[in-house]
């Protein structure tokens, strides 16, 4: 920043003559652009090497220019083939951004048309269309005819495209349709460079034609690697849909395969470290890297050119961009990278293509720190021929000559040299300002062997310490510069280098620079400190005030390496049911669940025992034949109100129909909400009462019934269906002020597809409903549910909190309304209902945590982490997004997940107390 | 997600007693299909669909309740910010039919709108399939429509596409004429500052920092 203090206006002013040249050609509108963005915006050094998203694509495509930069006129043609590749490079930027955003793209959507008429347009620039109409149409496709003999991928694109004419359903022009599929089978770059290659194709083309462009040719193949490596599908041309859950998933472990998949569990050193997230971010390694040589947070860029040349392996030159960048440790470096590397850096495939040529490049890349520079050389043979820069380090060693082009460039980057050594080191001799304040070469005496080639203008600038330390001895001297070693000291020179004035005004300068910017490291280490604290104390308290009772650690089983529980073991388990065995069991169903072979059998043994139905030294018979008994008098007694209710039901609707076909004038006269069934008579206000509930009950369940799980195999056969209706009337008849209240069928389903008995079904489902009543409208549970789980949350995942915690909770956690009221029934199939309730009963049985369930919920969140946090997610996209997931979870996975953070809190919670 | 031109969103609620048909008839609207596997909903799902009305591309955020009662609780979180209420009948079912006042002012004092005279509602009479199992004429519920306002009242079947796609654009256009009504009379700032979260990150992507 300082120096722009001193020198940026000075800068502009000395590259001002280049630069309205290069606007008055009329082309290259990128890169005059580009740099007359740059004088627009004081941030140029910030922004320089970042791509301007806002500002359409010339700057995304920087690259492409920079190499093009040349000083000739160009004609019309050149003109036309650069309006061709900037309409290239506009589509091609726009069908990245468009997959960025959606993973895939849409075959047909418009963005890929666009790109496929700015390909034929390159395809199709100085073809002699004349010759082609041999073909049957003087179009790009014949090109693809004439090489798809002795191409493979060409011959491919061909079969297709003919497949495709065929249908003739495309939504784009016919000669357009070989690039699309080309795009789709991801040959397309090659096809262009075999086109390229290709004599029988060349000799199709004029001379100027952009295709035989050495540079430009090859440009257009490289530009469409990108588009070749995005995803394509075939879609309809109806609307495109938004992006389902699954894609969703599907894009964020995609996304994230070099991150960690499953977060952390709760844990004191992970609460820390959440203040300080740190964003991984996956881009193109090489580019990055690229980048990094010359633009990173720790520096600050004082000069940058393109083009500059520097010569390889002795006679051969090679463009590259030279930057110098100050570091904030106050070293500057000087750093080279030649064009390819630049242009392969912005293809993000192109690596893949030829990596030993890329490596070769590699090492072409130049990096000179200044502090060990002390000579800098500056050759000019005349005004308007290049300038060359030689650096000599403090051991003699020179490194290769930088060519800059002609003009005021080699003055602008001294002077940007020599505001960035200061103010530990300075030019000598430094340089002059000029009448009109810009910085000019210093005049200096020649030699007398110098002024037989006048013309020559040749500097020997020495870096020296402000301080006057010198930084090498005085006698290295080279022999290449022609002028003196030591150029005498102009007398206008202020800077002597052994001023004490100098030397004590910079260190006092330096040191309390130096203090502040510890002072202020002190504060943000303190700061951040604390604040980790902070957030860590924040979380025991959450822990303290809402989460201690939610687990009990008294029962700490850490023992995970056992069987799951099979037939065998059951038999085995039942055959001397001790407490011993019972532990085993339970700590068995907990860990593993119950596998192996006829599961089903030893569910319908297992789970009465799991519900607390029956003590485990009790053996069942005997009891079974008591529920039968009461189950079937309890369907009788219940038998003679259903009949009633449904001689009412017919009443009413007869009494609808008659209203329904009396004449409209009484209609319309009558009360619209009259209601012939109104219980009028008080004599037996009770069964009256009763007959009332219990009908508006039945009804209900008729509905819900009606609609359970009708896709499952089981509740297709009609009479499980009576069954299910059975069991549930016999509930609701014993529980009648509870009444029925949907999703309890939802609760049923599962234990009568187990037991396949309704009166121990009913049983079962009686033990679990006072489990889920708590849960089910009207009463605190779900409340005290959802707030635990929000506890929960901010202590694992302070991201998901971050989403959730700005508006009321069970508002934010609607979408796990679901999951707790019916246990996680309806996001699982079957079979994964039963592991989970198992787990979940077993959980309660063992005392380890009375409400698995939540834990289960947290494992479910903290899975999709990523999807929730990369897709910004807000309360509504949570309810579709989990209501799309439901039956498509991993539940082991999710299972396990979930007793790892039971474990953490455990763990916690005992070192809390 | 990536969409530049600006879209309405229109939040539309379907209310009415279980097994009416809510989400029948937010799926046939939506997706333009028919299941007889819906499971009664538990909690709540919505669906969108985009719709063209007079040039402009309106989102319509239908949401779909739980019928019972006792789950309005949990509804009311949804009511909030509505533009329009949807309120569904079964024509074989008179009780159903019955229990719109109820639904109707249950919404409106939870929505708490600002005009609750003029709030839109649509009447939706489903399952008109049914012909022969219908309990609730067409008049009964139109002069039911005529005394709370003049409610639009349309007779619908979710099961064999009648009419629900003609219901739903007028519901759209009712909620879209009043959203331009409500924005005349309060006219928001002309250039909203849109602090968008994901545009920045894109912006902040090229960046080593």
């Amino acid at each position: 920043m300082q120096m722009f203090r001193h020198s940026s206006a000075d800068m502009w002013r000395a590259k001002k003559p280049t630069l309205e040249r290069r606007s008055t050609d009329g082309r290259r509108s990128s890169i005059v652009d580009w740099i007359n963005g740059l004088s627009d915006n004081n941030n140029y050094k910030s922004d320089h090497w970042v791509e301007k998203h806002d500002e359409g694509c010339e700057r995304m495509t920087r690259n492409g220019s920079v190499c093009a930069v040349e000083e000739s006129e160009p004609d019309v043609p050149t003109q036309h083939r650069e309006v061709l590749l900037t309409k290239l490079k506009i589509e091609i930027k726009n069908i990245m951004a468009e997959h960025g955003a959606k993973k895939y793209l849409n075959l047909n959507s418009p963005y890929v048309t666009s790109l496929c008429i700015a390909v034929d347009a390159c395809i199709m620039d100085g073809l002699r269309r004349r010759l082609l109409t041999l073909f049957n149409s003087p179009s790009s496709m014949s090109l693809l005819q004439i090489i798809a003999k002795s191409n493979g991928p060409a011959q491919q694109v061909l079969d297709q495209t003919r497949e495709i004419e065929e249908l003739r359903t495309s939504a784009i022009p016919v000669h357009l349709i070989w690039i699309r599929e080309a795009l789709y089978l991801k040959s397309l770059s090659t096809i262009i460079n075999h086109f390229i290659d290709s004599k029988s194709v060349r000799r199709y083309y004029d001379n100027s034609a952009l295709l035989l462009d050495p540079v430009k040719g090859r440009l257009v193949a490289t530009l469409m690697m990108a588009p070749c490596m995005v995803t394509y599908r075939r879609m309809s041309n109806r609307i495109e849909q938004e992006a389902t859950a699954e894609e969703l998933v599907e894009g964020a472990t995609r996304g994230s395969t070099s991150t960690v998949p499953s977060r952390p569990p709760l844990s004191i050193t992970r609460q820390v470290s959440s203040i300080a997230a740190s964003v991984e971010r996956n881009g193109s390694v090489s580019r990055d890297y690229v980048f990094s040589l010359h633009h990173s947070c720790k520096s600050t860029l004082l000069y940058g050119k393109n083009n500059v040349c520097v010569a390889m392996n002795g006679s051969d030159f090679a463009k590259g961009y030279m930057s110098l960048q100050k570091f904030y440790d106050g070293n500057l470096s000087l750093k080279w990278v030649p064009n390819q590397l630049m242009h392969a850096s912005s293809q993000p495939s192109s690596g893949h293509s030829n990596n030993g040529e890329f490596t070769n490049i590699w090492k072409n890349t130049i990096n000179i720190e200044m502090q060990d520079i002390i000579y800098i050389h500056l050759h000019q043979k005349d005004e308007i021929s290049p300038t060359c820069l030689t650096f000599v380090n403090c051991e003699g060693v020179q490194s290769a000559p930088f060519q800059l082009p002609a003009g005021q460039h080699s003055i602008a980057f001294l002077s940007s040299l020599e505001t960035g050594l200061a103010p530990l080191l300075r030019l000598d001799p430094p340089l002059w300002v000029g009448t009109t304040k810009e910085k000019i070469l210093p005049r200096l005496r020649k030699r007398s062997t110098a002024v037989a080639n006048p013309a020559m203008l040749d500097y020997v600038f020495r870096l020296v310490r402000t301080s006057g330390v010198e930084p090498a001895p005085e006698d290295i001297e080279d022999p290449l510069a022609p002028t003196s070693h030591s150029p005498p000291i102009h007398d206008n020179c202020v800077s002597l280098p052994n001023s004490p004035y100098i030397v004590d005004n910079v260190d006092s300068i330096v040191n309390f620079q130096i203090g502040t910017a510890c002072q202020s490291m002190r504060n943000q280490i303190m700061a951040r400190a604390f604040y980790g604290w902070l957030t860590y104390v924040r979380h025991l308290r959450t822990i303290r005030t809402h989460l201690l009772h939610l687990v009990d650690t008294k029962t700490l089983i850490c023992d995970d390496d056992c069987d799951p529980v099979d037939e065998k073991f059951w038999k085995q388990a039942r055959a001397e049911p001790t407490e011993e065995n019972e532990k085993e069991f339970l700590k068995r169903v907990y860990w593993r669940g119950i596998e192996g072979i006829n599961t089903k059998e030893v569910r319908r043994m297992a789970w009465p025992y799991l519900l607390g139905l029956f003590e485990w030294n009790e053996s069942p018979e005997s009891r079974l034949e008591q529920f039968t008994s009461q189950y079937w008098q309890d369907i009788e007694e219940w038998r003679v109100l259903e009949a009633e209710v449904r001689r009412r039901d017919e009443e009413a609707f007869r009494a609808a129909r008659a209203r329904k076909a009396a004449s409209p004038v009484r209609e319309e006269s009558c009360d619209v909400f009259e209601d012939p069934n109104e219980p009028t008579c008080s004599q037996h206000y009770d069964r009256e009462n009763l007959i009332t509930l219990f009908r508006a009950n039945l009804h209900r369940i008729d509905k819900d019934v009606e609609r359970c799980d009708r896709n499952l195999m089981f509740f297709s056969n009609k009479d499980n269906l009576e069954s299910l209706r059975r069991v549930m009337y016999t509930y609701v008849r014993r529980n009648l002020e509870e009444g029925y209240t949907q999703g309890m069928c939802d609760l049923l389903a599962p234990l009568l597809v187990t037991f396949e008995d309704e009166a121990l079904t009913l049983e079962c489902f009686s033990l679990l409903m006072l489990r889920q009543r708590g849960k089910f409208p009207q009463r605190p549970g779900m409340s005290k549910c959802l707030l635990n789980l929000r506890s929960l949350i901010q202590v694992v995942d302070p991201q998901i909190y971050a989403l959730i915690s700005d508006i009321d909770y069970a508002q934010a956690l609607s979408f796990a309304f679901r999951w707790f009221l019916l246990d996680f029934k309806r996001e699982l199939s079957y079979e994964c209902t039963y592991k989970v309730w198992e787990v979940i009963w077993a959980a309660q049985r063992l005392r380890i945590t009375d409400d698995f369930a939540i834990f289960f919920g947290l494992a479910t969140i903290t899975n999709y982490h990523d999807v929730l946090i990369t897709n910004n997610f807000d309360y509504t996209d949570m309810i579709k997004f989990f209501n799309e997931m439901a039956e498509r979870h991993d539940c082991s996975r999710l299972l396990s997940s979930a007793r790892t953070h039971v474990k953490c809190l455990q763990n916690l919670v005992q070192h809390l107390k | 997600m990536s969409g530049t031109r600006k879209k309405a969103l229109l939040k539309v609620i379907i209310l009415g007693d279980s097994g009416v048909g809510k989400t029948s008839l937010m799926n046939q609207y939506v997706n333009r299909r028919f299941s007889n596997q819906y499971k009664a909903t538990i909690g709540a799902d919505f669906l969108t669909r985009d719709v063209n009305i007079d040039d402009r591309t309106v989102t319509l955020q239908i949401w779909d309740t739980a019928g019972q009662e006792r789950f309005q609780s949990l509804g009311v979180a949804f009511y909030r910010g509505a533009d329009c209420c949807v309120l569904a009948f079964d024509v074989t079912n008179a009780a159903s039919f019955k229990s719109l006042d109820s639904w109707r002012d249950e919404f409106l004092i939870q929505a708490s709108p600002r005009d609750p005279d003029h709030f839109p509602f649509v009447l939706l009479g489903n399952k008109v399939d049914l012909e022969s199992q219908r309990a609730v004429s067409s008049k009964r519920a139109q002069s039911w429509c005529q005394t709370k306002g003049n409610i639009p009242y349309y007779e619908v079947s979710a099961k064999e596409a009648l009419n629900v796609e003609a219901a739903f654009l007028a519901i759209a256009r009712d909620a879209l004429a009043r959203e331009s009504q409500e924005t005349n009379d309060f006219p928001e700032f002309p250039d909203q500052i849109r602090l968008n979260p994901n545009q920045q990150n894109q912006q902040n992507s090229g960046c080593n920092c």
